[in-house]
């Protein structure tokens, strides 16, 4: 992984097609500023992952049915109750 | 929130019609056909990440399969998931909306589930031994104002012990 420091202010440019800039740094958070073409998909690292088990979960239903699913929930009780057990 | 008796509710098509005096209809492949009064949809002005299409959405509970809540897509019939109060899954859940999210739902940074009108909601996602809850991404509706987005909590968002075991298991 290429590591660049920048201050506020200051950006990088990525292929001469895509800009971005630290635009503040505060309390342990930086905020970006992109510039970018409009067919570039620009996405927090984090929305990927949702994205992935956003699909996986719409799967649910179609697998089992709501019925199924519900029975699914009907274990987890019975998990939760074991948890309490054992004194988590 | 629209209520659902599968008693009367056969599967049929997949398309949604016109709505009349304010009712929408759509036919479910999950509960046939839904009437609901479109004042109580949840907008999600940004859709829902790898679902950017699906941006209105119908609560619907089934009294027997409390407390889970399903929330089923108006532009897409097909999409459909089942959703969990976050305090069920975990009751010592806890996180703070981050400044975007926020944003996006006209509210204050630092609200906690639990707090005011907010709702949240884990996702259901299968696994190959059974299922999980997703409370890595909560999806937060507020219920006054029908607005919801997905979140995605970063370290320092939820408490240590979520953080640790982000996704409980539901079933082994």
């Amino acid at each position: 992984m290429l590591i660049v420091r920048r201050r506020a202010g200051e950006g990088i440019l990525i292929d001469g097609k895509v800009e971005i800039v630290v635009a503040e740094i505060a309390a342990g958070r930086v905020k970006l500023g992109i510039r970018a073409p409009e067919n570039v998909t620009i996405e927090r690292t984090e929305t990927d992952e949702a994205a992935r088990r956003n699909r996986l979960a719409s799967s649910l239903i179609p697998a089992v049915g709501t019925q199924g699913a519900a029975d699914l929930i009907k274990t987890f009780r019975g998990d939760r109750k074991d948890e309490k057990r054992g004194g988590k | 929130m629209t209520h659902f008796d599968p008693a009367n509710g056969p599967a049929s098509s997949v398309s949604n019609g016109p709505a009349a005096d304010g009712i929408g209809l759509l036919h479910s492949p999950w509960f046939g056909e839904v009437r609901w009064d479109e004042t109580s949809e949840v907008s999600f002005p940004a859709g829902l990440p790898g679902f950017d299409d699906c941006r209105r959405m119908i609560a619907i509970e089934i009294p027997s399969h409390r407390p889970v809540l399903y929330l089923q897509s108006v532009d897409r019939p097909t999409v459909c998931f089942m959703t969990l109060p976050v305090q069920y899954v975990s009751p010592g859940f806890t996180a703070r909306l981050n400044e975007d999210d926020a944003a996006a739902l006209a509210r204050r940074p630092g609200e906690l589930p639990g707090a005011g009108s907010l709702l949240w909601l884990a996702m259901v996602v299968p696994t190959p031994t059974g299922a999980i809850a997703n409370l890595d991404a909560p999806i937060v509706v507020d219920v006054t104002s029908g607005v919801g987005i997905q979140t995605s909590l970063a370290v320092g968002q939820s408490d240590d012990s979520t953080r640790k075991s982000p996704c409980v298991e539901a079933v082994c």
